[in-house]
């Protein structure tokens, strides 16, 4: 569970992640408004370009106010229901969501079930890619690095070189060992460069290797 | 007819087309299986290379691919306890405790045979209620396709996961990316800041892209460590026969998750998830099994029911959802909003045209469809024998894929990297979307039904001169009228027997706890 979930999972987080969404939604909304009613008109009285845009912008205001006024009354009944009626599984409704919600319906385990701590397991599975502390924020930045510096050095360096390296790096930031990551890139590099120039008939950049 | 089922034949038996059935299936079975990844970021990885196909075998690969996809969800609901897609999510508990009592490769086997059974249902509903509904459709005006599309984006809203107005949000959102572009009535740039090549609008293929693939890679690398899991033994040997047992005792569920999936698969915007979370609430509120203490037997039994009636239902949604995209052009899931970007792409415009000018196509799609759902049956039984191979597939390694994937496929829709960077754009809104509980088929649905809602109510509103009374005074437009009113109406419904499932189950346990005391 991530540190915004966490938060959002408390009431009190709820409510302060969908104010921050319907701020931005009313933000979103005065914005597109004035600037759907910049637009030219059919002709006098009827708009045109800029009528879906300012329905899209008051719609926009109205979800925007509606959500935390709802999450906020839907905390306020929730602590009411908790004060009045401890454990009632009934009131047991997360403040994140809205009444009409569909429910989760988790089934409680049965009597008799195999606990978790005597279940036969076969092996450990390599799907951890997560970190802790800066290293995620490193591991985001390498992503979202590498791509800008896809489009920057592809036309130069070309297709195959350039995939190759940005390759290597996300999978070696998600902790795969350097010969792992070298040839990940590697032959994700060249089989994608075989499917679209060869089968597809895509040109990707060529860079370097124009010629050869 | 017979004519046309015959050219429809011979389009399907190609070995092109054979050959992308086959690899789309590996690849839907293979991304399925693995946590998280869903059959509409795997249809999204899929378009690029549809591009370069033709009609049939591109919708070949898409149909197969979110057929096996979603049964493949299963594996890693039963084995770790984490849903393999949002459709496996309802009955996951359900799965992980029958592999826990040894009894994994039933339930397997159960959710499989299910799935078959349901998507031929749903492959049968399809078949015989799209051309009704085609054949209807050739008397709507802008004014009745101008409320099909509200209903849709209606029925988007009101299946949000979490909030309905997250999922409002996320739909203006969507409508308003669809805006941008040259707009319909004067042909005046909207949201293009001076940039020529955005003109032509905001690329649905590059969206999707970049808010399925990339904004799961984008979450992958930010995650925080975890416990490695470790995988559950299973013994899959000699299942064949208490999965038919089992199918056989609850088939009445089957055919009522079948008629559940069907119907919710077909209303726009609802599709396969939504379809298997009623049907699992419908099976568990309304079970006759009532385990008592310490009956393992029957509290397995029930949680056998459960997947029955889910699973059916999960897989009958699938092509269900084909129905109003068929008929009218209006997507049922996101994967079928996918599927209308790769079909304009190829020339061909789903709605009443399909079932006049290309019967050929439209019969070879619903052949797919059942060589799909048949094809499932022997590979679903591989996939179970192998499942504890597929989930070690490294993570790291498969991220980088479909970052690699994601780039290839958004350069390749028009050579260019102002697909690339958009696609970025939608990565990171899609991740902060996530972040944020706020859901993302909203958005897919406002980015596709966004031109078609806006272009008909101008060209209604510009012929009768802004007369708004024509847009509820025409009968076809009153009946949608009353649909829509009955979808917003639903909501109460749909929470009130969500509600009830968990009173039923909790009772249930209630039940035990005091006989056990």
């Amino acid at each position: 569970m991530t540190a915004a979930e966490t938060s959002a999972a408390s009431p009190r987080g709820a409510l302060r992640q969908n104010l921050l969404i319907g701020g931005l939604a009313v933000l979103a909304g005065a914005i597109v408004i004035p600037y759907g009613a910049s637009m030219p008109y059919i002709r006098e009285g009827i708009p045109g370009p800029g009528l879906f845009l300012m329905m899209i912008g008051g719609l926009l205001i109205l979800f925007g106010l509606l959500l935390p006024m709802t999450t906020w009354i839907g905390a306020r009944r929730e602590r009411g229901g908790r004060v009045g009626a401890d454990g009632d599984a009934d009131l047991a409704t997360g403040a994140d969501q809205d009444s009409f919600a569909l429910p989760g319906a988790a089934v409680p385990e049965a009597e008799g079930d195999v606990p978790d701590e005597r279940l036969e397991t076969v092996g450990v599975m390599d799907t951890d890619v997560g970190s802790d502390g800066a290293r995620r924020w490193i591991n985001g930045a390498i992503l979202m690095g590498g791509i800008l510096a896809y489009v920057l050095l592809a036309p130069v360096l070309g297709f195959p070189i350039t995939m190759a390296l940005l390759v290597l790096a996300i999978v070696r930031s998600l902790r795969a060992s350097w010969l792992a990551a070298a040839l990940t890139g590697v032959l994700t590099s060249l089989g994608l460069w075989g499917l679209f120039e060869q089968v597809l008939l895509v040109q990707l950049p060529d860079g370097l290797i124009r010629g050869f | 007819m017979i004519q046309d089922i015959e050219s429809a034949l011979l389009l399907v038996a190609e070995p092109t087309t054979i050959l992308v059935v086959v690899l789309s299936a590996v690849f839907g079975l293979v991304i399925g299986s693995l946590p998280g990844m869903t059959a509409t970021l795997a249809a999204a990885l899929l378009v690029p290379f549809t591009f370069f196909l033709d009609p049939v075998p591109a919708i070949a690969a898409i149909i197969t691919m979110s057929a096996m996809a979603i049964f493949a969800g299963d594996i890693p609901s039963a084995l770790l306890r984490i849903p393999g897609t949002p459709s496996s999510a309802a009955y996951t508990e359900d799965a992980f405790a029958l592999t826990r009592n040894g009894k994994g490769p039933i339930g397997l086997g159960v959710s499989l045979v299910a799935s078959v059974l349901g998507g031929l249902f749903g492959s049968v509903l399809l078949i015989f209620v799209s051309p009704v509904l085609g054949e209807f459709a050739l008397r709507f005006t802008s004014y009745e396709y101008f409320w099909v599309a509200v209903l849709g984006l209606t029925a988007a809203v009101i299946v949000s996961k979490g909030s309905q107005l997250k999922g409002g949000i996320a739909l203006m959102v969507g409508l308003l990316v669809s805006t941008v572009g040259l707009d319909v009535t004067l042909g005046h740039p909207r949201f293009t800041f001076g940039e020529e090549q955005l003109y032509r609008g905001v690329d649905f293929i590059a969206a999707m892209i970049g808010l399925f693939g990339l904004s799961e890679v984008l979450r992958a690398v930010t995650a925080r460590r975890g416990e490695s899991m470790p995988i559950p033994k299973m013994e899959s040997g000699g299942t064949l026969r208490p999965t038919l047992r089992g199918i056989w005792r609850h088939k009445g569920r089957v055919g009522s998750g079948s008629v559940i999936g069907g119907v919710v698969g077909a209303l726009p915007g609802a599709g396969a998830d939504i379809a298997a979370w009623i049907a699992y609430a419908v099976t568990r509120s309304t079970s006759r099994i009532r385990p008592g203490k310490g009956d393992k037997e029957a509290a397995d039994d029930q949680r056998i029911e459960a997947i029955s009636g889910a699973s059916s239902a999960n897989n009958a949604g699938i092509a269900s959802a084909y129905v109003p995209t068929l008929a009218f052009g209006i997507p049922g899931d996101t994967i079928t909003a996918i599927l209308i970007g790769v079909l304009l792409v190829k020339g061909i415009t789903p709605g009443p045209d399909l079932f006049l000018y290309q019967t050929d196509t439209l019969y070879s799609l619903y052949i797919i469809f059942i060589i799909a759902n048949l094809l499932l049956l022997p590979l679903g039984f591989l996939l179970i024998r192998a499942s504890g191979m597929v989930l070690r597939i490294p993570r790291s390694i498969l991220m980088g894929l479909i970052v690699a994937i994601s780039i290839c496929g958004a350069f390749a829709i028009n050579n260019g990297y102002l697909e690339v960077g958009l696609m970025v754009l939608f990565g990171v809104m899609g991740y902060l979307f996530e972040k944020g509980g706020i859901p993302l088929a909203p958005v897919v649905l406002g980015i596709v039904l966004g031109p078609i809602v806006e272009r008909n109510f101008m060209q209604s509103v510009i012929k009768t001169n802004w007369d708004l009374t024509q847009f509820f005074t025409r009968p076809i437009s009153a009946v949608l009228i009353v649909l829509v009113v009955l979808a917003i109406a639903s909501v109460p419904l749909m929470g009130l027997l969500g509600r009830r499932a968990e009173r039923a189950a909790a009772k249930a346990s209630a039940g035990e706890v005091r006989t056990s005391a």
